[in-house]
């Protein structure tokens, strides 16, 4: 019997007794069996407060009142003690798998590390088709001999990068980082089958500014190693990822700006202007200083002195909304001073050249328009030897190349804003770049040389479709004046004209 | 090359996108009734999935309304969360990839105003809440004045600098970038920085951080009018002016939704919509807005005085602190009549609590 019921049963008994007593006894009797039965409600009373009622929702959940929804239903549901063990089990097995694929199936770093590339696979068209032996086919021999290629699938190119912090600084932001790149071509030649893997980017750089996200400081950075030469637009841009053109303007790799150097480079930036709208930041003035070996990249070197460049830019303080949106002028000026040969033409020992460049470019990218203009002057020392001073009688060539560059874009990709917009897996937004790139280049302007001047116009299309791969397409057209007076006829590697289309994907990862 | 082929070629390449621009642009004119209608959050969800994390607005998405209402017609509605907040709206609204925002916080809208991004604000997206500023875990600081001279980190250009600027002001600091070191970092950069004890401070929701071990409370403030201001959904003024009965059809249903989210029994509910983006936990949704005795007076729709009052002291303190040289007004910019009509249709005119300029309630 309950414990509740035992007390009811006793208390009725005891007021029973006292009835019955009553008549019989003293009225002091009846007063103090009262004070019993009080003192004995009492203690039910106390114990009544001892014996909680179960609770509702305790077993099960109460009934939902009329238009109660599940979630509140479930906020006043309790869970039990064997579903908390389920959901610790669960972790358990979570825990124990995510320690097991650490240390057996994911790959670690020392340090923070990010891993990038490229592939680069093509096929292309050019009339009149390239030569046995042009830099476009492969080298060809009496053994390995070659055809004339009009068309046909580019080997492919691909580039490997890892970059990473190797300091960082939390509170300001002046962190100690690293690149290493590897760059793998075709050989050229006909006889072997093999791939030449190449240092490309190998250097440290360290931020000198703070790099803490604060759109109002200054930038600067200084890097130590094998890098891009910071000269104008096109130059710098020598990894096919980053390039709008499949080919380089005429004038990068006629005057020797295409190749990277090994050196020390310090660029950043003065007095940004903020445009809180959108965190657009301008700075009114870049710059970048630097100075090189001078005999390119993957060699040790080999002159006594140490080229060195300049290189300044102006940018527009407007607001992201003004047309004049990211208007940026530039100047820049290399000094290179290569070895070159003496008179001797059987000396080993050569002495250093003078060789300046001089260059100015004004961008303008307004998307979806875009405009990219860029002229380069280049003079150079010669060896003083007697077939080069017939054609450059005082000792020097000069070269002057320009190109201009007409962009439409259409789709987000280029928004930083879409960029980092919230999304699901890996959807991305289409975009489409569409150009005309006109280039002109004269490699030397002595009037003994007349009539050697280039011309390419090259029309193209970007399309990204997802968020490092695009399809290149570009439609060539070269007219190229080759000898004195009149335009020669085709040779090999420089026909009088040519026209030919490249296409290539970017797979970049 | 002769020199005038150059030009002539030249030209041509200056002529060939703008008639494409042109082409696309007519043919966009053309269009009466939009196929879709884009709408933009400032945030999304951790790991930036595209969910919203708080408040009616975002009531609106988990509950499929609009869908609802545009489904006879055809028309499908975009969602866009941007990671990099409230500039990065601005960003997409710039390059016309945006019809409505629905919750601007104040120093983006605003500045985005001064630099001639058209729109009209249609309604106030919320209002009220809290602002935990934490220190690390190890700081001896006992109060704000203890981090005089110290780094604290925002990330600027959004809400967030504004009301770390106005919080301190509350403090004394009427010039908060002398009296400290402030910094720009985006939240996982400021989280990882509370760690290291690089930062001394910043404003943070601090539940998660506390129970790491990584920061704690060192000022909490609940509804403070001070230091909060309401957020804002506007519209597109071109979008706006085209196409008038689609606007009143939105905010009809936001309307509804506020009036929804207002609502006791719906507490759940919304706690465990807004637990999905993954930005707080249901634990510390439920910590925050089980202390919202009235959910009407932070789920507010209205544009009253106290609204008005706020946009305009903002303006006041960007101008201030110099982070915008350009005059906004209120007139002409906040457009209240699809507010009014979604009350009145609603018979919900008198629902909401207003609040005078100072943030008095003059009705409850």
């Amino acid at each position: 019997m309950p414990f509740q019921k035992k007390t009811q049963v006793a208390i009725a008994a005891l007021i029973a007794l006292s009835s019955v007593t009553a008549q019989a006894q003293s009225n002091s009797e009846v007063q103090a069996l009262k004070n019993t039965v009080e003192e004995l409600r009492r203690q039910i009373d106390e114990l009544r407060g001892l014996v909680k009622p179960p609770l509702a929702g305790q077993d099960a959940p109460a009934a939902p009142a009329d238009g109660e929804s599940q979630e509140s239903i479930d906020a006043r549901t309790s869970a039990t003690k064997a579903d908390i063990q389920g959901l610790r089990s669960d972790l358990e097995n979570y825990k124990y798998d995510q320690s097991r694929l650490q240390e057996r199936n994911i790959p670690s770093v020392t340090r923070n590390t990010k891993i990038t590339g490229n592939i680069v696979l093509g096929y292309d068209k050019r009339t009149p088709g390239f030569q046995p032996g042009d830099s476009q086919t492969t080298a060809a021999s009496a053994t390995a001999p070659g055809e004339v290629r009009k068309n046909g699938f580019r080997a492919p190119t691909a580039t490997l990068n890892f970059t990473g912090t190797l300091y960082r600084d939390y509170a300001e932001g002046k962190n100690l980082t690293y690149k290493f790149g590897l760059g793998a071509n075709p050989t050229g030649t006909n006889a072997t089958s093999n791939s030449q893997i190449n240092l490309t980017d190998v250097f440290i750089a360290y931020s000198y500014e703070p790099n803490s996200g604060n759109l109002e400081d200054r930038k600067g950075v200084v890097q130590l190693g094998q890098q891009a030469v910071p000269f104008g637009l096109d130059a710098p841009a020598i990894d096919p990822e980053v390039r709008a053109v499949i080919n380089s303007a005429l004038f990068v790799n006629g005057l020797d700006l295409g190749t990277r150097q090994i050196g020390l480079v310090a660029q950043g930036d003065y007095d940004p202007y903020v445009d809180y709208t959108n965190n657009y930041r301008a700075p009114l003035f870049g710059y970048a200083v630097g100075f090189f070996n001078g005999n390119g990249p993957n060699k040790n070197d080999n002159n006594s002195r140490r080229d060195w460049i300049a290189r300044a830019t102006f940018t527009l303080p407007v607001d992201y909304t003004s047309w004049l949106r990211q208007l940026q002028l530039g100047a820049s000026y290399y000094k290179r001073l290569p070895t070159i040969a003496t008179a001797s033409t059987t000396a080993v020992t050569g002495v250093y050249g003078q060789q300046q460049v001089l260059g100015f470019d004004v961008n303008w990218t307004h998307l979806p328009f875009s405009i990219a203009y860029e002229w380069a002057y280049g003079k150079s020392e010669i060896a003083p030897q007697t077939a080069n001073l017939r054609v450059n009688p005082d000792g020097y060539k000069r070269g002057v190349g320009q190109y201009i560059n007409f962009g439409y874009t259409w789709g987000e990709q280029f928004l930083n804003s879409s960029k980092q917009q919230g999304k699901y897996d890996d959807f991305w937004p289409k975009s489409y770049q569409a150009f005309l790139r006109l280039d002109t280049f004269d490699p030397n302007r002595a009037s003994t040389s007349t009539q050697d001047r280039q011309f390419r116009t090259t029309l193209g299309l970007n399309i990204f479709f997802a968020e490092t791969t695009r399809f290149q397409i570009n439609y060539f057209k070269d007219r190229n004046q080759v000898a004195t007076g009149v335009l020669a006829a085709n040779t090999t590697t420089l026909p009088k004209r040519a026209n030919g289309v490249q296409a290539q994907f970017q797979a970049g990862f | 090359m002769k020199r005038r082929s150059f030009n002539t070629i030249l030209t041509s390449g200056l002529a060939a996108p703008a008639l494409i621009g042109l082409s696309s642009g007519t043919a966009r004119a053309q269009s009466a009734k939009p196929t879709t209608i884009r709408i933009g959050f400032p945030g999304a969800g951790t790991g930036g999935r595209p969910l919203p994390s708080t408040g009616f607005t975002s009531n609106v998405v988990f509950g499929g309304d609009l869908e609802q209402e545009f489904a006879a017609d055809g028309i499908k509605i975009e969602w866009k969360y941007y990671v990099g907040a409230g500039p990065a709206l601005n960003e997409a609204y710039a390059n016309g990839l945006l019809d409505f925002c629905f919750g601007h916080g104040d120093l983006p809208l605003i500045v985005g105003r001064s630099t001639g991004l058209k729109h009209k604000i249609l309604l106030s997206s919320s209002r009220g809440g809290d602002v935990f500023f934490v220190t690390p875990a190890s700081s001896n600081a006992k109060t704000v004045d203890d981090l005089r001279g110290k780094t604290l980190s925002v990330q600027k250009g959004t809400a967030g600098q504004l009301s770390m600027y106005r919080f301190l002001a509350k403090y004394g600091y009427k010039d908060p970038e002398k009296d400290f070191r402030i910094i720009s970092q985006i939240r996982d950069d400021r989280v990882a920085s509370l760690a290291t004890g690089d930062i001394a401070g910043a404003i943070e929701t601090p539940f998660g951080l506390e129970a790491r071990g990584v920061a704690r409370q060192l000022v909490s403030l609940y509804d403070e009018k001070e230091v909060n201001r309401p957020g804002s959904v506007w519209v597109a003024e071109a979008f706006e002016q085209k196409h008038p009965d689609l606007v009143q059809r939105i905010v009809n249903r936001l309307v509804k939704r506020a009036h929804w989210s207002t609502q006791d029994a719906n507490r759940e509910t919304q706690y465990q919509w807004w637990t999905r983006s993954g930005v707080n936990a249901y634990i510390d949704n439920k910590q925050v807005w089980d202390r919202v005795k009235d959910l009407r007076t932070r789920q507010n729709p209205l544009l009253d005085e106290y609204y008005l009052a706020s946009i305009q002291r903002s303006i006041d303190e960007i101008k201030s602190f110099r982070l915008s040289r350009r005059e906004v007004s209120l007139e002409g910019w906040v457009e209240p009549k699809y507010l009014n009509h979604a009350l009145r249709e609603q018979k919900l005119e008198t629902y909401w609590p207003t609040q005078d300029a100072s943030g008095k309630y003059t009705r409850t």
